[in-house]
């Protein structure tokens, strides 16, 4: 079944000035991989979609699945452990649930979105300033694809930056 | 000039002329109608030749043409598909082939709406920029150009 996630702001990256600044935030938890997690901000949460219909194209990134109809649009579906891993990464999930983010390429531009794997259950999690922690160093290419990172039960986990991932992770 | 546009940054567009669609299992290509040089239906398996993955067909007398036959990731097949009865020669400047397909449709003054790819997909080695959707199905668009580099990139 298919699940709508709470409500995505128009624009990603403007602040509502009335909201008192608090040191806590929500997001997603996502299990990437069996004991590996990312996170993501959860107003870049959108839906969670159960086996969607989505086409192979040719010559597309090691780390892309294909093409997934939604709503209309046709949106890339990406495999976070071989984005974070890299082609060499062992066994690959199948395409159960997925789940659609939301993003902006910058400042102002329309809301695009973009949905990767979702091999295991999404957890929404809140996350405080003090769980701030360094990036794993294990997983080269962390530094350019996420915006922070915090301690969840023992484990580093970084926060993804949606627009990179789905704009130009490669780079 | 009957080409397919470049969408130069934009997310779609549309464009208008005569087009071929061609099905390989689930690949659809869509190329512009000058891009083919012939068609023919085969009523024999082409034969293996001694380069990988180029076989060889003939009608009783004719001069053997060079075939490649695509997989559905446009890499070209080992064996030949016995489905696979329709060859068309494709305009190369460079190269004579001949590809292998299950279906061709041509669209005649066809108005067809073209999207980019998204960004993530367009990185280096990406053999595709655009797709357009017809009766459902998500056809991507090349040049005959394209498909024989790419074909002949893969083969080695």
């Amino acid at each position: 079944m298919d699940m709508h996630l709470p409500y995505v702001n128009e624009d990603l990256f403007s602040v509502d000035e009335s909201i008192p600044k608090v040191a806590h935030a929500k997001a997603y938890l996502l299990e990437y991989r069996q004991g590996c997690f990312v996170a993501f901000p959860a107003h870049t949460g959108v839906e969670l979609i159960d086996q969607p219909k989505f086409v192979m194209v040719p010559g597309m990134p090691y780390f892309c699945r294909g093409l997934m109809a939604w709503q209309g649009r046709r949106l890339p579906l990406l495999d976070l452990d071989k984005l974070l891993r890299g082609p060499g990464a062992p066994g690959s999930p199948s395409v159960g649930h997925v789940l659609i983010l939301a993003y902006q390429s910058a400042p102002g531009r329309a809301v695009e979105y973009g949905a990767v794997l979702a091999p295991s259950l999404i957890q929404m999690i809140e996350v405080v300033d003090s769980q701030q922690c360094e990036l794993p160093a294990d997983i080269e290419g962390l530094p350019r694809l996420s915006l922070s990172c915090f301690e969840y039960e023992g484990r580093a986990v970084p926060v993804l930056d949606t627009a990179r991932i789905f704009s130009n992770p490669d780079t | 000039m009957n080409t397919i546009p470049l969408l130069n940054g934009t997310e779609s567009g549309r464009m208008r002329g005569n087009f071929v669609l061609l099905r390989a299992d689930s690949l659809r290509l869509l190329l512009p109608q000058q891009d083919m040089s012939s068609t023919e239906y085969i009523d024999s398996t082409p034969l293996a030749t001694n380069e990988a993955c180029i076989f060889s067909y003939a009608e009783a007398g004719s001069t053997p043409r060079k075939v490649i036959a695509l997989s559905e990731q446009m890499q070209p097949l080992a064996n030949f598909p016995g489905d696979r009865f329709l060859l068309t020669q494709l305009v190369d400047e460079q190269h004579t082939l001949s590809f292998a397909w299950n279906e061709m449709r041509v669209l005649i003054d066809a108005e067809l709406e073209q999207h980019a790819l998204p960004a993530v997909m367009q990185g280096s080695g990406a053999l595709i920029d655009s797709y357009i959707e017809l009766d459902g199905e998500l056809v991507f668009c090349m040049s005959a150009q394209g498909i024989v580099s790419q074909a002949l990139a893969s083969q080695g």
